[in-house]
């Protein structure tokens, strides 16, 4: 008993465990597989079963889909090259953008009611501790254990689970902070006076570095002013689709990015602009 | 009904019903389902614990524990800590309970579960992951609906016992 307690607690405030479990993860890895056997003869059944014109239907979506999507890419580039050029005459670092690798859920049930998912990449793909998860919507969670072939990931949705966020609309910066419901995240600590509507969408605030900045999480659903409370009642609604995505998105800061401070860049930017440089007064 | 070290049954089926009952627990289930899915490995700890208490106790239910912290990676010693006091308990209560009718028997195994879903929500909310949904609670239920079923899947391993 005493054993398990000491162990709880060793475990809950130090990281020492870490190998331990990266080599109980490999151990029950075949367990895992074992389990996943039904579900993707499921699949496999359900792929072959797909009629030829349905796959045509699809086929024409994913590629108008791309080109699209190819559409709006050239524009981004050009952007990011405008917006490179833009924080260097502001001196401030460029914002790269992240590395990704794409990783698929096992599908294999995690403590029950806890908010998490099992991943099919571990520390053989050079997965850490506190990596942040995207899907194609927006900001997943983040993953909180790892071991060679596996990782669990944390959402957004876990309790405690916390993401630094800013209001897109207008910079301010809040938290948002997981109930434990898959639809539902807390937005806590914001004062009655503080700029935000139903509808805003809440973006990561690259604040903690843990996070990249400007991935999307939860757009405002309610805005509940109580006279008897010092702050807003704020009730957001996560944007990935937690519960649907098949793929997650891993992503590798490549840089850390800062967070947008006006006040400050603007005095760096005067400061830059007064003191040195032709070469900007000529831009 | 007394039970000779002659009537113990080989350790690899001991183990392999534990590893068995881990697939079953990690056994993906939709959402709404998801809440009715039993705790198979510590149904599987107690009918052990019951029918050979010499030898499995507190000490198997740890180790039981252990392996279902590595299943859901979850804080380690979380489930080592319920287990073992559930396998204590129903180490204890197995003479007794083993010469009842099933639906006691049932009635038993759902307090011994809540108990250890109840460790585990403590230990919970000292690690500040609160999670007292209602929905947990119905593994207890669920449990209990199942033990019928443990008896009659390890029932094999036991020819020697008639039970009712």
């Amino acid at each position: 008993m005493l054993v398990s307690v000491i162990l709880i607690n060793i475990d809950a405030h130090t990281n020492t465990l870490s190998p331990v479990r990266a080599l109980s993860g490999l151990l029950i890895t075949p367990l895992q597989q074992l389990v996943l056997i039904p579900s993707q003869f499921a699949q496999w059944v359900a792929g072959r079963a797909i009629s030829t014109p349905e796959l045509r239907d699809q086929l024409t979506q994913v590629k108008n889909a791309n080109l699209q999507l190819r559409v709006r890419q050239q524009q981004i580039s050009s952007l990011q090259a405008e917006n490179q050029r833009l924080r260097q005459l502001l001196s401030a670092s460029p914002r790269g953008l992240n590395r990704v690798m794409l990783a698929e859920l096992v599908d294999v049930s995690l403590e029950p009611y806890s908010q998490s998912l099992l991943v099919n990449k571990g520390l053989s793909q050079e997965v850490f501790l506190g990596q942040p998860v995207l899907d194609a919507q927006g900001v997943m969670g983040q993953v909180v254990q790892t071991s060679y072939y596996r990782s669990a990931v944390a959402l957004i949705t876990d309790p405690g689970q916390t993401v630094p966020v800013m209001i897109e609309r207008n910079g301010f910066r809040a938290f948002s902070v997981g109930i434990g419901q898959s639809d539902q995240l807390d937005v806590p600590y914001l004062n009655r006076n503080t700029d935000i509507r139903k509808g805003d969408l809440l973006i990561t605030s690259g604040m903690g570095g843990r996070f990249p900045y400007g991935y999307p999480v939860a757009t405002i659903r309610t805005v509940t002013v109580d006279v008897n409370e010092p702050f807003l009642r704020v009730i957001a609604e996560p944007i990935a689709k937690l519960n649907y995505s098949r793929e997650v998105l891993l992503a590798w800061p490549g840089d850390i990015p800062e967070p947008i401070d006006t006040p400050d860049a603007i005095g760096v930017s005067e400061k830059q602009i007064s003191g040195d440089t032709p070469n900007v007064a000529g831009q | 009904m007394l039970l000779g070290s002659s009537n113990y049954r080989p350790l690899w089926i001991v183990v392999g019903s534990f590893l068995i009952a881990g697939c079953l627990n990690i056994l993906p289930m939709g959402i709404m389902a998801g809440y009715f899915q039993p705790d198979w490995v510590v149904l599987v700890l107690i009918y052990w614990c019951f029918w050979e208490p010499e030898r499995i106790g507190a000490g198997a239910g740890w180790c039981a524990g252990i392996f279902l912290d590595m299943l859901d990676y979850g804080t380690f010693g979380k489930h080592a800590l319920a287990k073992l006091v559930c396998g204590f308990l129903a180490n204890r209560i197995s003479l007794r309970l083993r010469s009842y009718p099933v639906w006691q028997q049932s009635a038993a195994v759902g307090v011994l579960i809540a108990i250890d879903t109840l460790i585990v929500a403590i230990v919970q909310l000292f690690l500040d992951e609160p999670n007292l949904s209602i929905g947990r609670w119905c593994t207890p239920l669920a449990s209990m609906v199942m033990w019928p079923v443990v008896l009659i899947m390890l029932k094999p391993a036991f020819p020697r016992h008639g039970f009712r």
